[in-house]
């Protein structure tokens, strides 16, 4: 056979194929796409560099949890409890949230982007208007106690009418209630849950987003705990997962409750012998609250009889971060009940908290009102500061007090629902990038003080509160920097308390030189307890009767919102907590209803099905859950997200303030 | 290289069995293991359309509703660390998956894995997760993530490792210190340092001082799906009789008390 | 294919007839493209979608953590089992010498190729990070049965390559290039080996895509014990495959004659298949009960689970059991074995049908209704549906398996007996009616 050159050719490139697979070229390129696989651009990279630890406390809401947050070149990428502390699953993802994808890198005018430089001039110029022409100049504050808020007033009180209103912190709605049953001022009572047998929360959800998560959450699983938990609410909610007895009353069942189990206390277990009582109290029959409520009386009797025998006990209503405050009639009825069960001024129950020492003010500040008692469409300018409560206020609140024409300038980090009503936005600091001052925690029967340090530059193009006010109008000498430091020195000066460093609580000192760098280093002042409450005196109203809310032909449901702190409201949730609520059953996600089962099967809705939900105020689109632990008949509506606000909206706010109900109507979309 | 020869071999580590016992009395279902969780391991947020379907949780809190007396229990759920037979790592077609002898922990290398999934369907507690959607965060947000944990690319399968590059950091420490062995309480999971309630006690079940030990041979707790044989390496324990009686089930029918919530 | 007018119109414009094998008539070129041009179009939009899911990800199809495994696994386990038609006649033509099986032997090696490279197309979409797919090969994973599947697919796709390579060779055209025709004798020389090495894999892998369910101690749905390392499932899914694989083939041969409008194999090789598949079935059948048995009272109580407690969620009741094992199982199996004797060719039809509708139904319980059930108490019960991401995929892949079937049928001689049945039929029915009776 001889070779022609055909097959030589052939050969060659046979060979040179084979021979290929014994050379590097054919693996390395294996190798390169494997390692392409890993390394894709659009992959982001990790940073790298020297890894620190600061002490802080989290600036999301009015609790103020201790948190340790590791950093990498300065930067934040996780954070954790300090100890004896509890974050909430927000606080754990909170460092992202300058991030979030609404964060504000410019002003807005009427929701459109505008140069912050004009933006601010527009805004002054609005405020300067209002200063000549004796408008109404109003500053809303969601975390009052603030010097920044004592900032605010000073501003206030260069303007010939001026309101400072607040939006108070739910927690405390029965503690408002109790002070002014006892003529206490605003936000001078505490709760001393740490010394209680029996805690009967009305609707208050305790065991998930009530004050400083870990408070409660440490009292409810110490080890051999004496505290028992009770609670009545409709919704079948962590709390009430969590509580040893729940009592499932019937959709705005609350007042009837407390009305029965007062009668009962008085007419059974002899509650009030020493004080003058309106005869109407032990009139309710207490049949009539197990009717309304739906629970059977010896239910009801048996929480009387431990409510009167473990004492000390405490009835805690409201609080809810979504659902709003109660009633105040049913608040009004909670601090009867307090009081009846021996709970005003005593260990374990509602006792003083004494005010943090404050710096002298200045004269003819303005005084505090609340969002709910400022007059209706009294309002020409409205400021918004920036700062969260955490909950979500049915906008309507805001509205209903604005004049016609009136101009909104919000101070807000992000585009949420709030700045979608704003003449103006002004893009401040988000969370953790300016220092934020922490008061005391709601509902905590101690005065405490903490800075939040930034853990981020201020980012270009953002501006700070106080230089918003300066720019319209406050006099440059009158600082935050100051009144901060002014404060410092007032506690160093009356010497209460000890100051706790984050890192090490167990280590803590009395006051002393030096409070201001040891709160700005990581560390938290708190004020010495009283060595014996003294006792609140309180005359006992009568109660009115509260019409219960009911179902109608065409809305033959009864919807209330549901949801998380920080869920919804003046500041979106940190991306991963808004995965937490998407991902998990744990909170209500966005969008969705929770009803039983029975209740969706009667309506021909499907689990994950799609569905309308409507009230007398309007509709929205969402999407069926079913769950057993729902009452029949009953909807559980998140307020979650973006849509959160659009979706509260569908609640009709009462009188006195409170949206907890609604009838309402589920149909197939 | 020349330095690295000069270094003594360090005498062989004492052989470990991580594990954790979970009390179910004690969880409150307040998700702060699961945030605490996603934030170490650097688990994206994920885009709006992801849901419990398709979202990446290493772990994950079951709301575990009995229907006629409305009772309720959070189960914490998360890669069980099976050590007998470990059903993901006998199925995975190119060794992705891999038990380390050393810790006992089940280790996945995401940047080995095919995305073939077929380890997520041998894997009975569903505690493996495939990523659907590329890793995406927010600009500038990447500056905050975990310096000690790689991104996973997209379609790959991951899983709770129980923080590996926190026992790295911990093995540097204690190395640099000049200790071959880990002291108990220095190297914990993030879930196991978030729980606000302690719920979740960590350490050695091959050492039989130690706290996780103790607990998990005391009669309340117990595994899921014990009987399939796999040896998981998370306990839990409560004193509820009717989740204890879940335990005893191999699964769930319909006709049952027991849904989810 | 689409030859159906060629008898009923005059003569229409063949173009391309230097292609057309000799002796055969097909239809004009106008038509054939006609009858290609929704298979291409379908083929555009599975690749369309295909590529969706390569260049953003596998969040386009409706799988989730749960199903991991959706449409595509199920029906790649089903075509795979088809084609295994393709493998079983090598096996009986070329080691047991049954001669009658060359009428169909290049169609079924065609068909075994085709599903065999669908599935693997597919399979390279269904995966994460198909890039890796190698790693197979470099990391193995001894343990594992998707790696010996990895293993035998591959090296079995390359077989059936081979063996399709000699019926592309000898092509009126192709087989001008004498070197061409040189490598077809060759290669022709090696078929027989190739058989036997695909017989193997092919064994192997048809029972190893068992074993993938089989092994799942942590699925009792799916786990079963066995023999050695493999579960019953391993030799379940061979048994099931090869009784299949037949019935498969006398399905499309029949397909094709319908659409071609000629007859293409004798009555008598459908007898044959009919009753290869027949018996296979009912040895099947008749496993698949003990397995049943043992795996309810046995397998799946040792792991904790009660019996019929899988079968306790709607949809998946016990009917699926029934409708597997004799809706599906039993009855075809009567029907092949009693029609291969005598009887219509509609009821062998039929009986190839229900046997291959069972083996779908019995690949369609051990992906989704695995997945569906929940292992851990208290979870619950899901249920999935495809999208159209993953549906239109698919129907790529059945486009190009139409096209590729339709080029090899015009211009390759897939049925040797065709010409001869041409002659036949030309001479007059009755002569036919003598030479299909006359086996």
């Amino acid at each position: 056979m001889s070779a022609t050159r055909r097959d030589l050719l052939l050969m060659t490139a046979a060979g040179a194929g084979v021979g290929m697979v014994f050379t590097p070229v054919p693996w390395k390129l294996l190798d390169d796409v494997s390692i392409w696989t890993q390394n894709w651009s659009w992959l982001p990279k990790h940073p790298r560099g020297e890894i620190t630890i600061t002490h802080t406390v989290c600036p999301l809401c009015p609790a103020g949890c201790g948190m340790k947050v590791r950093r990498v070149n300065e930067a934040p990428f996780a954070v954790s409890s300090t100890p004896g502390g509890a974050l909430c699953a927000r606080g754990f993802a909170g460092h992202q949230l300058p991030f979030h994808q609404s964060r504000l890198r410019t002003a807005l005018h009427r929701g459109k982007a505008a140069p912050l430089a004009e933006a601010l001039e527009d805004a002054a110029a609005a405020v300067e208007r209002a200063r000549r022409s004796g408008a109404v100049v109003a500053v809303l504050d969601q975390r009052p106690g603030r010097m920044v808020s004592v900032l605010y007033r000073q501003f206030l009180a260069g303007f010939p009418r001026a309101q400072y209103v607040t939006l108070p912190a739910p927690e405390e709605g029965t503690l408002r209630a109790v002070a002014e049953l006892t003529g206490r001022p605003p936000r001078s009572l505490g709760y001393d849950f740490e010394r209680s047998r029996t805690i009967f929360s009305v609707g208050a959800p305790l065991l998930d987003h009530w004050g400083a998560p870990g408070r409660l959450l440490r009292l409810w699983g110490a080890p051999e705990r004496k505290i028992r938990f009770w609670h009545a609410a409709s919704g079948n909610s962590r709390t009430a997962a969590l509580s040893d007895r729940w009592m499932a009353i019937r959709p705005d069942s609350e007042h009837a409750l407390v009305r029965g189990l007062i009668s009962i206390l008085i007419r059974e277990h002899g509650a009030g012998a020493g004080l003058a009582l309106p005869a109407s109290l032990s009139a309710f029959p207490p049949e009539e609250a197990a009717a309304r409520t739906g629970v059977p009386l010896a239910q009801i009797q048996e929480l009387a009889r431990e409510l009167a025998t473990a004492r000390p006990a405490v009835a805690v209503g409201g609080g809810d971060p979504v659902a709003g405050p109660l009633p105040a009639a049913t608040e009004q009825a909670l601090s009867v009940l307090n009081a009846l069960l021996g709970a005003l001024g005593t260990p374990g129950g509602i006792v003083e908290r004494r005010p943090v020492p404050q710096p002298t003010l200045p004269p003819g500040l303005p005084a505090e009102t609340t969002l709910a008692r400022a007059p209706a469409r009294s309002i020409d300018v409205l400021i918004v500061d920036s700062a969260s409560s955490g909950c979500a206020w049915p906008l309507e609140l805001i509205q209903d007090k604005l004049a016609p024409d009136a101009v909104t300038i919000h101070l807000s980090a992000f585009r949420t629902a709030w700045t979608a009503q704003a003449t103006w936005t002004l893009p401040v600091p988000a969370p953790f990038e300016a220092w934020e001052e922490i008061p005391e925690t709601p509902g905590s029967r101690l005065a405490s003080w903490s800075l939040a340090k930034p853990l981020f530059p201020m980012p270009e193009g953002a501006i700070s509160p106080e230089a918003v006010l300066h720019r319209f109008g406050l006099p440059e000498d009158q600082t935050l920097d100051a009144l901060l430091q002014a404060k410092a020195a007032a506690i160093e000066k009356a010497g209460r308390g000890v100051v706790r460093p984050l890192a090490e609580p167990d280590e803590s000192s009395p006051v002393g030189e030096g409070l201001w760098d040891q709160l700005t280093e990581g560390a938290v002042w708190v004020d010495d307890p009283e060595p014996a409450p003294r006792p609140l005196r309180a005359a006992i109203p009568d109660l009115p009767d509260l019409p219960q809310v009911a179902s109608t032909a065409q809305f033959p449901l009864l919807a209330t919102p549901a949801g998380s702190r920080g869920g919804a409201g003046s500041m979106p949730s940190p991306p991963l907590a808004s995965k937490l609520t998407r991902e998990s059953h744990l909170e209500p996600a966005a969008g969705e209803v929770r009803v039983h089962p029975r209740t969706a099967e009667s309506l021909g809705l499907k689990h994950r099905g799609r569905a309308v939900l409507a009230t007398p105020k309007g509709e929205t689109a969402v999407v069926v859950r079913t769950d057993p632990g729902m009452a029949d008949g009953f909807v559980e509506v998140a307020i979650e997200g973006d849509r959160g606000a659009e979706t509260l909206a569908l609640f009709p706010v009462s009188r006195d303030g409170a949206w907890r109900w609604s009838p309402a109507q589920l149909r197939r979309a | 290289m020349a330095a690295q020869a000069k270094i003594p071999t360090p005498p062989p580590q004492k052989q470990r069995r991580y594990g954790m016992v979970i009390d179910l009395d004690r969880c409150t279902g307040c998700g702060a293991c699961m945030t605490a969780c996603a934030v170490e391991n650097n688990v994206p947020s994920g885009p709006p359309e992801a849901d419990e379907r398709k979202g990446i949780n290493l772990m994950r809190v079951f709301t575990v509703r009995e229907r006629n007396s409305r009772r309720t229990a959070f189960i914490p759920i998360l890669c069980m660390q099976c050590g007998d037979r470990t059903p993901c790592e006998t199925v995975c077609p190119q060794q992705a998956v891999e038990v380390d002898p050393l810790t006992g922990i089940v280790e996945q290398m995401p940047q080995r894995c095919l995305g073939c999934r077929y380890c997520m369907a041998a894997c009975p507690y569903q505690a493996r997760t495939f990523n659907w959607w590329d890793p995406a965060w927010p600009a500038g947000m990447e500056t905050t993530l975990n310096p000690g944990v790689a991104p996973r690319m997209r379609g790959v399968v991951e899983k709770c490792d129980l923080c590996h590059s926190r026992l790295h950091a911990a093995e540097d420490r204690a190395a640099a210190e000049g200790r071959r062995d880990l002291n108990p309480g220095e190297y914990v999971p993030a879930c196991v340092e978030a729980c606000p309630t302690q719920a979740i006690v960590f350490g050695d079940l091959a050492d039989k001082a130690s706290e996780v030990s103790r607990l998990a041979a005391q009669p309340e707790s117990f595994r899921w799906l014990e009987r399939l044989g796999t040896g998981p390496k998370v306990y839990y324990r409560t004193r509820r009789r009717w989740v204890r009686d879940l335990a005893r089930q191999g699964g769930a029918a319909p006709n049952q008390e027991v849904t989810r919530g | 294919m689409a030859d159906m007018a060629v008898s009923r119109f005059p003569e229409p414009a063949v173009l391309d007839k230097g292609w057309i094998p000799r002796g055969v008539s097909r239809c004009s070129t106008a038509q054939f493209l006609g009858w290609l041009s929704p298979w291409v179009a379908l083929l555009l939009l599975g690749l369309y979608a295909g590529w969706m899911c390569l260049r953003d990800g596998l969040y386009h199809t409706n799988m989730d953590h749960r199903f991991v495994f959706g449409l595509w696994i199920f029906l790649d386990l089903a075509i795979i089992a088809l084609g295994a038609g393709a493998f079983f006649s090598g096996f009986l033509f070329y080691i047991l010498r049954w001669h009658e099986m060359g009428a169909v032997i290049r169609s079924a090696v065609v068909l075994g190729f085709l599903c065999y490279s669908g599935a693997v197309v597919v399979l390279m979409v269904d995966v994460g990070q198909p890039l890796r797919a190698w790693f197979t090969f470099w990391h193995p994973n001894t343990h594992s049965m998707l790696a010996e599947v990895t293993f035998c697919i591959t090296c079995y796709l390359i077989v059936l390559s081979i063996e399709y390579l000699p019926l592309v060779l000898k092509n009126r055209k192709l087989s001008q290039i004498p070197s061409f025709l040189v490598f077809e004798f060759q290669l022709h020389k090696v078929m027989p080996v190739l058989a036997g090495v695909g017989t193997f894999l092919s064994f192997f892998h048809q029972g190893s895509l068992g074993g993938l369910f089989g092994v799942m101690y942590g699925r009792p749905f799916a786990y079963r014990e066995g023999f050695g390392i493999w579960p019953a499932t391993f030799f379940l899914f061979i048994l099931s495959a090869i009784a299949a694989g037949p019935a498969f083939l006398m399905l499309t041969t029949w397909l094709t004659e319908k659409i071609s409008g000629h007859r293409l194999v004798r009555g008598s090789v459908y007898r044959l298949m009919a009753r290869t598949s027949g018996v296979l079935l009912t040895a099947y059948v008749f496993f698949k009960c003990v397995d049943t048995v043992i795996w309810l009272n046995s397998t799946s109580q040792q792991a904790g689970f009660r019996p019929w407690e899988f079968y306790a969620w709607a949809p998946f009741g016990s009917w699926v059991l029934f409708l597997e094992i004799v809706v599906l199982g039993l009855l075809p199996a009567l029907i092949l074995l009693r029609a291969s004797e005598e009887g219509p060719r509609r009821w062998l039809l039929c009986g190839a049908a229900l046997a291959c509708a069972g083996i779908v139904v019995n690949r369609l319980v051990f992906t989704i209704q695995t997945l569906a059930l929940p292992t851990l108490p208290f979870d619950e019960f899901r249920t999935y549906l495809p999208n159209w991401v993953e549906v239109a995929t698919f129907l790529g892949v059945v486009a190009y398996a139409v096209i590729v079937y339709s080029l090899s049928f015009r211009y390759l001689t897939l049925f040797p007996q065709e010409k001869e049945l041409a002659r036949a039929t030309a001479r007059g029915p009755q002569q036919e009616e003598i030479h299909v009776s006359g086996r």
